[in-house]
């Protein structure tokens, strides 16, 4: 299995997360060969960009993705507000405190009710990402100079497991 | 009954609900940062039309690639469409997915486990190395 390592620091826009989901999916073809989840590996980095754009207080952001042995590290750095900071990581520690049972039921909960966040978010991207392909999630957040938090949201997805489905 | 075109762009599908040809389709990559308001004009317009389109009408969804928030989008795009048959309309439901896209295929079975909406899937050969974007 190819190692690879992508890193992006910059500016964020809706351009830059399709280019670079692109980008992912030739790269993840190139190094880790035809399968078929290569769509939900690149869809681990999609959901982590997608809450940096929509929740980031700045345009600026780190992203990163690293292919090591057999898995995948994505890394996204941004700063927010501390609300939202303090959301994430309240999250991230639900989703690791449950089962993979609990991960199914919980998705499905957050997909039936009707409603989207303020920022169009539907609470569904962290989940998705522990249904989908077991991954290991953390968050941590610290104050910036501001009133600002910065975020650093981390995925580290074995390239040979996937959750069974329900 | 008026139509409903959205034309595509870069990160949004388009939608081209037209009731006198009987062309109602969804296509294209769907990553917008905001899927419930991209959806919005779709969701009122199956909730004023939906019901009362002719019996046998096929909603063609062929997406290569579709974000959580807009997974929550079209569970309810196919809501509107199973609460119509409910009233009878008799609606049919078709989506395209390449054979080698678990993403897209494991999304399919769990809109139709969670809705219990039968449909249609059309098998079309892997695209791994095509632009997501179109």
């Amino acid at each position: 299995m190819g190692s690879n390592h992508v890193e992006y620091k910059g500016r964020m826009s809706t351009e830059v997360r399709i280019q670079l989901l692109d980008l992912l999916k030739v790269i993840s073809l190139a190094n880790l060969g035809h399968r078929t989840d290569l769509k939900k590996l690149c869809g681990i980095a999609l959901e982590l960009l997608d809450n940096a754009q929509r929740y980031s207080t700045t345009t600026e952001v780190g992203f990163e993705w690293r292919i090591e042995g057999h898995q995948l590290v994505v890394v996204i750095r941004n700063q927010a507000s501390r609300a939202d900071a303090e959301r994430l990581v309240r999250t991230v520690e639900g989703i690791n405190a449950m089962t993979n049972e609990q991960v199914v039921e919980a998705f499905k909960a957050q997909l039936l009710n009707e409603g989207f966040g303020e920022k169009g978010g539907a609470g569904l991207g962290m989940l998705q990402i522990a249904k989908k392909t077991g991954s290991r999630l953390t968050a941590h957040i610290s104050p910036t100079e501001g009133e600002d938090f910065l975020c650093i949201s981390e995925v580290a997805a074995p390239l040979n497991i996937v959750r069974p489905q329900p | 009954m008026t139509s409903l075109i959205i034309p595509a762009t870069r990160n949004t599908p388009l939608i081209h609900f037209e009731p006198v040809t009987w062309h109602f389709e969804v296509s294209g990559i769907c990553v917008p940062e905001n899927a419930g308001e991209f959806f919005d004009p779709v969701f009122g317009w199956l909730a004023q039309n939906a019901r009362y389109l002719a019996p046998g009408s096929t909603f063609h969804f062929h997406l290569t690639y579709f974000n959580s928030t807009s997974l929550k989008a079209l569970y309810h795009v196919l809501r509107y469409i199973k609460e119509a048959n409910i009233m009878g309309a008799g609606l049919l439901v078709r989506w395209y997915v390449e054979r080698d896209d678990e993403f897209m295929i494991e999304s399919v079975a769990l809109f139709g486990q969670l809705l219990e909406l039968p449909m249609e899937t059309v098998e079309l050969p892997g695209e791994q190395g095509a632009s997501l974007a179109g």
